[in-house]
């Protein structure tokens, strides 16, 4: 969901709540445990006051909670989530039967990731994708994507590289930033591939690669 | 007057150079590899100035006198050894033998060059850095190599 719409979604929340809670019958509700009828917990009972009945019979905090409600949806589940975005002018695909291929354009790199899932978007009119994460270490991040491929993201070259499998042939593509590195990677990829070494093997030379400090 | 211009003159190349070390070093004959079996030497028979100047985030090298300095972004620096970038090419720059290496892309292929005061080492690591490419190895596994050949590694 975009941050407009999850925005959008959060900020009607409180009003639907209020117009629900505008009946008479939460009113008395109100009320009556303001005069403290059964009201033994009070203390629990004034915090959900607060929260939910108080911004009800009072319209004019509805704004308050609205924002409230919007700081909260939107820092929760931001917390622990890295987003990255990264500018590059091209990018690389290589095939095993028709060889590499290199894209030149202004795209935009979209990553984000937390703990548990990378999601990631090539550019604006490529398709996003969300993914699994297997491995995660400061350099990198491998992860499994749904159609049981791997993914992996090289946090300190700002560089994502996949295969996919097209009929016969395997292809990898390269985003990110610089070119000369990333064609470098594509086409070791591919040689790896192309000498029986596994998807794991893969890995291991791009995880390798991301592991100099230089 | 003149005394206070020359004082500010004094405080701005103090400024420029605060921070930053110079190494001057020679060379007789540089390395180039275009092919594993393709190297060549060149600048034989006279001793040409290798200047070197660094702090913690630029590296200028130059090989020539008369020609300016290259000046990279050093992605690595170490006591012994500095590893800079230069439009996504790297320069390895071996402190202990005051030797600079790089490596170019011309025409889809790669080429090395090495300039420094021991011509052996230097015909022997541009070549073998050559090689490494040649067998499909990245310029970050190079520029490894060159590290464990400077911290003795290999």
């Amino acid at each position: 969901m975009s941050s407009f719409k999850k925005t959008t979604a959060v900020g009607v929340f409180p009003v639907c709540l209020w117009v629900k809670f505008r009946q008479k019958e939460a009113y008395l509700r109100w009320r009556s445990l303001k005069q403290g009828n059964g009201c033994s917990a009070m203390s629990s009972v004034t915090a959900i006051y607060w929260v939910f009945f108080e911004p009800c019979v009072h319209p004019t905090r509805l704004v308050f909670f609205q924002i409230l409600c919007i700081t909260i949806f939107t820092v929760t589940p931001s917390l622990g989530q890295h987003n990255e975005t990264i500018n590059y002018k091209n990018y690389y695909e290589y095939d095993q039967v028709y060889g590499l291929h290199k894209e030149k354009g202004n795209y935009t790199l979209v990553v984000a990731y937390g703990d548990d899932t990378l999601k990631w978007q090539a550019d604006k009119k490529f398709p996003a994708n969300t993914c699994t994460i297997q491995k995660i270490t400061d350099k990198y991040i491998v992860a499994l994507s749904e159609d049981g491929t791997k993914v992996f993201y090289s946090r300190s070259d700002k560089r994502l590289f996949y295969m996919t499998r097209w009929e016969t042939s395997l292809t990898a593509y390269g985003f990110g930033l610089g070119s000369l590195g990333i064609r470098e990677s594509v086409s070791q990829m591919i040689r790896l591939i192309n000498q029986d070494k596994s998807e794991e093997e893969v890995i291991a030379f791009l995880s390798r690669q991301a592991e100099y400090d230089f | 007057m003149k005394l206070f211009t020359h004082f500010i003159l004094f405080l701005i190349a103090l400024h420029a150079s605060y921070g930053q070390e110079t190494i001057k070093s020679y060379y007789t004959k540089a390395f180039h590899c275009k092919k594993e079996n393709e190297c060549s030497a060149f600048g034989q028979g006279y001793r040409q100035d290798l200047l070197i100047q660094f702090n913690e985030n630029e590296l200028k090298w130059s090989k020539n006198i008369f020609e300016g300095f290259t000046v990279c972004e050093v992605r690595k620096k170490a006591d012994h050894y500095i590893v800079a970038l230069l439009d996504e090419l790297y320069v390895y720059t071996d402190l202990t033998n005051t030797s600079v290496y790089y490596i170019d892309f011309v025409n889809d292929n790669y080429q090395t060059w090495g300039y420094g005061p021991d011509s052996a080492v230097v015909k022997s690591r541009v070549s073998a850095m050559m090689k490494m490419l040649e067998n499909h190895a990245t310029q970050k596994d190079v520029m490894q190599f060159l590290i464990d050949q400077t911290t003795g590694k290999n």
